[in-house]
């Protein structure tokens, strides 16, 4: 049976929710998001200096009958993200696992529908190998936001992806103007780091969302077993393993996952991207709640 | 250290198996995952630990190995020899040597397949560098040979062994192997000795406790193997003037018809002119066993004048000189039981001759009580002189002269051929040895006696209530016994040699009360016991029974079917005899008239049971055999598998779940 966290009840809980954003962005106006530069919405940003052609309507008098001297008030100005939703469509991901690949199309869904509700655009693009498809394309307002959702819902996870070459290839980054999130596993041999950088260079804000399941992080299986690795061509491939699984060597993995994802998070720190891991068996909005919280781009 | 069973070390093979079991490759199991990068990663980490973990590895197979080469020890039994004391084998052989085992079958006896069974037990134990004892269970139990060793003397000993014809005294042999048990060796430990008594019998022990049994008997069923027919015992009584005669007869082992067959011979012939021929009679008998396969006897009453059923001529019986009893067409196992004889079917005759010079009842009526009491043993017939009668001085067995004595025994001196009793003498004689005195008058009522002499003719009899009132004093009574007094004088005096035998009663038995009380006829019953004896009480008796005999003379001579036996002079006396047939004993009397005494010496009736069986035997005391000095190393072996199994166990944990 197909699992899908996609319903209209979590939803409803994601409206709640405000997706707050701290990069600088130019672009789109309309959208809620407030910008650093000035622009004329009715709330108070700061004072200036009078210079030679300002607006004499800007001039604040009460200041002026303080200091006897010209300052204007200047006002925030708002304008449209761009939410760029990079989803790993490789194998790990869940070709043999449903449960993993629902979680997955779950979590860039719940992203998505918090862009849209905060009326700004976003774009779901599919890494396979290494390239990027958006089905979709940009999505504004929630018709078209569902109705891209649907989609998603069918999306198979097969093959390998190369994260940096599927990013950087993406025809329409943009720049400054909103979030790129990659969901994935990380599990690969290819520098996906230089996606982060790539992203950041386009000064995009980064959120790098590891999604894995609790056995990934904490196997169960032990003994004489061949490791077949969900990506690899067939037996032979040198991606499996044969191993005779023992309390050491699960000590060993679980501190190379460890070191695996505290590498991940220190490079993400120096690069000023936000780094999460969400386990499957944990609901997607306390996910949200909490990982996205501590990250800050949730408040 | 040794072994117990060497064959314990092809647990060892276990190792090859075990080597087989690590050289084969494993069984993985596939698992499909998302990625196997992490796991790759894992490896940098794992390197560290590869020298722990091959160590480890190691320590576990050499744990595997020591396992089950312990395992392969502890069935291999190990132990330490401690070299100790030596321990002898010890055999006690006891061979029964009863009638029963007299037994034949195949042609071949018990005894002597007992016998071979000893000797093959013995060899056995010679093997073993043991000693042997054997103990000869016969009449009396016997030590044939003890603690011997020398093969020669044993089979020597066996070898002279021969059966008997009565019981063994198991018993006794037994006391003889508690003996050999209890001896200074055995007891103080100097030697320790693995003891085992044998008895080899033809009896079934139920219970034997810690003796080995061999039964030697060979039951093969109601047609094939031992079997036993019988006379039981046979019997005749007198009734009416004519003998009943009763025999019991048994099968032993096998239901089946049974001939009986009695000849009589002497039969009412009751002087030596007599010579009728035999009675011949037969009878055939059904003899049956009961559910449980035992013998049922038959016991068959046979009048031969009257029974119908019998065969044979129709005779009374009074008397006869012999019975004889056997069965016809008997193939059986034991046939010393196939024929039976009885004897003393002919009275004892005593001829008595009363002669008083004034007549009188008293002994003619002491006659009639003699009659009367040893009328199944005798037959006593008395002849009452009148006074002017001449008596005689021969031809009788009992003489009696009273008062006067008469001119004959004065001419032709004492009768020789037989008692004399001179009651109230007038006078002596020669040849008396006696000298009288005057008449004595004690009372009118008389004086009680005193005893005299202890003798067997006052046995029973109470002196003091006879009383005499008149006697003849005695002057000198040389050779005589005193056997009661009155007044300080002798009042009955007896002589027995070998051709006088004399009673002398001074005193008339008019004036006393003697011939009044029942010590009269006693007098006249101990009279008759005491110089005419019956030689044996009865006629028929078993092998190694004591035959009680008693004598009229002074010479008794006893002879059986194989000659002369001996000789007696002393009596009374006994004998036994060991084997079965018909003995005589002969002597000649004061009478001169020679006498036999045939006696029937049989097996004993018990033995005629061939299949008997007992409840238990007496059981030995045997010292409790030590505990064997080898040091058995089970127990540190095991210690060393549950531990090293430990140590598996723990390095296994280390390193898996």
């Amino acid at each position: 049976m197909k699992i899908s966290y996609l319903n209209d009840a979590f939803f409803s809980r994601l409206e709640t929710l405000a997706l707050n954003l701290r990069a600088n962005l130019s672009g789109f106006f309309g959208g809620k998001h407030l910008v650093k530069t000035y622009g004329q919405t009715v709330e108070f940003a700061d004072y200036r200096e009078y210079m030679l052609g300002d607006d004499i309507r800007r001039i604040d008098w009460n200041l002026y009958s303080r200091f006897e001297k010209y300052f204007l008030k200047l006002f925030t100005d708002e304008r449209q993200m761009h939410v760029q939703i990079f989803i790993d469509c490789s194998a790990s991901m869940g070709r043999d696992d449903p449960k993993k690949a629902a979680y997955t199309v779950g979590v860039a869904a719940a992203l998505g529908f918090l862009a849209v509700h905060n009326m700004d655009k976003v774009s779901f693009h599919l890494m396979k190998e290494d390239r990027c498809e958006n089905p979709s394309g940009t999505i504004v307002g929630k018709n078209t936001f569902f109705k891209a959702i649907s989609d998603l819902e069918n999306l198979q996870f097969c093959e390998d992806t190369d994260i940096a070459a599927a990013v950087t290839s993406c025809p329409n980054t943009g720049t400054s103007d909103g979030l790129s999130v990659i969901i994935s596993d990380f599990f690969t041999e290819s520098d996906w780091k230089k996606a982060v950088d790539f992203l950041s260079y386009k000064k995009r804000q980064v959120l790098l969302i590891q999604v894995l399941t609790p056995e990934e992080l904490d196997p169960t299986y032990s003994g004489r077993v061949n490791l077949i690795d969900s990506e690899s061509a067939d037996l032979m491939d040198e991606r499996n393993m044969k191993l005779r699984i023992t309390r050491g060597m699960l000590q060993a993995y679980e501190e190379a996952m460890n070191d695996l994802i505290a590498d991940a998070q220190s490079f993400c720190t120096s690069r000023e991207a936000g780094f999460i891991t969400v386990r499957t068996d944990l609901p997607i909005e306390r996910m949200l709640f909490g990982e996205l919280l501590k990250v800050g781009i949730m408040e | 250290m040794n072994w117990g069973l060497q064959l314990g070390f092809l647990g060892l093979i276990g190792i090859g198996v075990l080597i087989l079991i690590y050289v084969l490759k494993p069984n993985y199991q596939q698992k499909i995952i998302s990625s196997t990068h992490v796991w790759k990663l894992s490896l940098r980490y794992r390197k560290k630990r590869i020298p722990i973990n091959r160590f480890r590895n190691i320590l576990i197979f050499l744990c595997q190995v020591l396992v089950i080469t312990a395992c392969a020890m502890i069935m291999a039994q190990p132990f330490i020899h401690e070299p100790n004391k030596d321990v002898i084998s010890e055999r006690i052989i006891i061979v029964d040597a009863s009638a029963s085992m007299q037994a034949t079958h195949g042609g071949q006896t018990r005894f002597a397949r007992a016998v071979n069974k000893a000797k093959e037990l013995s060899t056995e134990t010679l093997d073993r560098s043991g000693v042997v004892t054997v103990i000869f269970a016969g009449k009396e139990a016997s030590v044939v040979c003890q603690e011997e060793s020398a093969r020669e003397k044993i089979e020597s000993g066996l070898g002279e062994l021969a059966c008997t014809f009565g019981d063994s005294d198991i018993e006794g042999a037994m006391e003889l192997a508690q003996s050999v048990l209890d001896d200074t060796l055995h007891l103080t430990g100097e030697k320790e000795y693995d003891t085992e008594v044998c008895l080899i019998t033809d009896t079934n022990y139920i219970d034997h406790g810690k003796m080995e049994i061999y039964n030697v008997t060979e039951r093969g069923g109601s047609t094939e193997g031992e079997w036993n027919a019988a006379i039981l015992n046979a019997s005749a009584e007198l009734e009416e003037n004519s003998y009943v005669f009763k025999i019991e007869v048994a099968s032993y082992d096998r239901p089946t018809e049974l001939k009986l067959h009695i000849t009589i011979n002497g039969a009412n012939a009751f002087d030596d002119t007599m010579d009728p021929k035999p009675l011949e009679y037969r009878k055939t008998i059904h003899c049956d066993t009961d559910d449980l396969g035992k013998a049922v006897p038959v016991t068959v009453t046979l009048r031969t004048a009257e029974d119908t059923t019998v065969e044979g001529d129709d005779i009374n019986v009074a008397a006869y000189d012999s019975v004889r009893f056997y069965l016809e067409d008997v193939n059986d196992s034991y046939s010393y039981d196939n024929d039976f004889f009885l004897y003393g079917g002919m009275r004892d005759s005593m001829k008595v001759q009363i002669w008083s010079s004034d007549t009188n009842s008293f002994f003619w009526q002491a006659m009639g009580v003699l009659q009367n009491n040893f009328r199944s043993t005798r037959d006593i017939t008395y002849t009452q002189l009148k006074t002017e009668e001449t008596p005689a001085t021969e031809g009788y067995d009992l003489y009696i002269f009273e008062h006067k004595l008469p001119e004959s025994l004065l001419t032709n001196g004492l009768p020789k051929d037989g008692v004399v009793i001179i009651s109230d003498p007038d006078r002596t004689m020669e040849g008396l040895g006696i000298n009288f005195g005057d008449r004595v008058r004690i009372s009118e009522t008389g004086e009680p006696l005193a005893p005299g002499e202890e003798h067997p003719l006052t046995q029973y009899i109470v002196p003091e209530r006879i009383e005499i009132s008149e006697y003849v004093r005695i002057v000198s009574s040389e050779g005589y016994s005193n056997l009661l007094y009155c007044g300080g004088d002798p009042v009955m005096l007896v002589r027995n040699e070998p051709d006088v035998k004399l009673v002398i009663l001074p005193f008339s038995l008019n004036m006393s009360t003697f011939a009044a009380r029942w010590d009269f006829a006693i007098f006249f019953y101990n009279l008759v016991h005491y110089f005419m004896p019956l030689t044996v009480e009865k006629y028929a008796f078993e092998t190694d029974e004591t035959v009680n005999f008693d004598c009229r003379s002074t010479l008794l001579t006893v002879s059986g079917p194989k000659g002369d036996i001996g000789t007696f002079e002393a009596f009374p006396g006994e004998i036994s005899f060991s084997e079965p047939g018909t003995y005589t004993l002969s002597q000649t009397p004061i009478s001169n008239i020679p006498m036999q005494t045939l006696i029937y010496v049989r097996a004993p009736e018990a033995e005629s049971d061939i299949f008997r069986e007992e409840a238990a035997i007496e059981d030995l005391i045997m010292q409790p055999k030590e505990a064997p000095s080898d040091k058995d190393l089970l127990v540190y072996f095991a210690a060393a598998l549950v531990a090293l199994l430990f140590l598996e166990w723990w390095l296994q944990s280390r390193e898996n779940f």
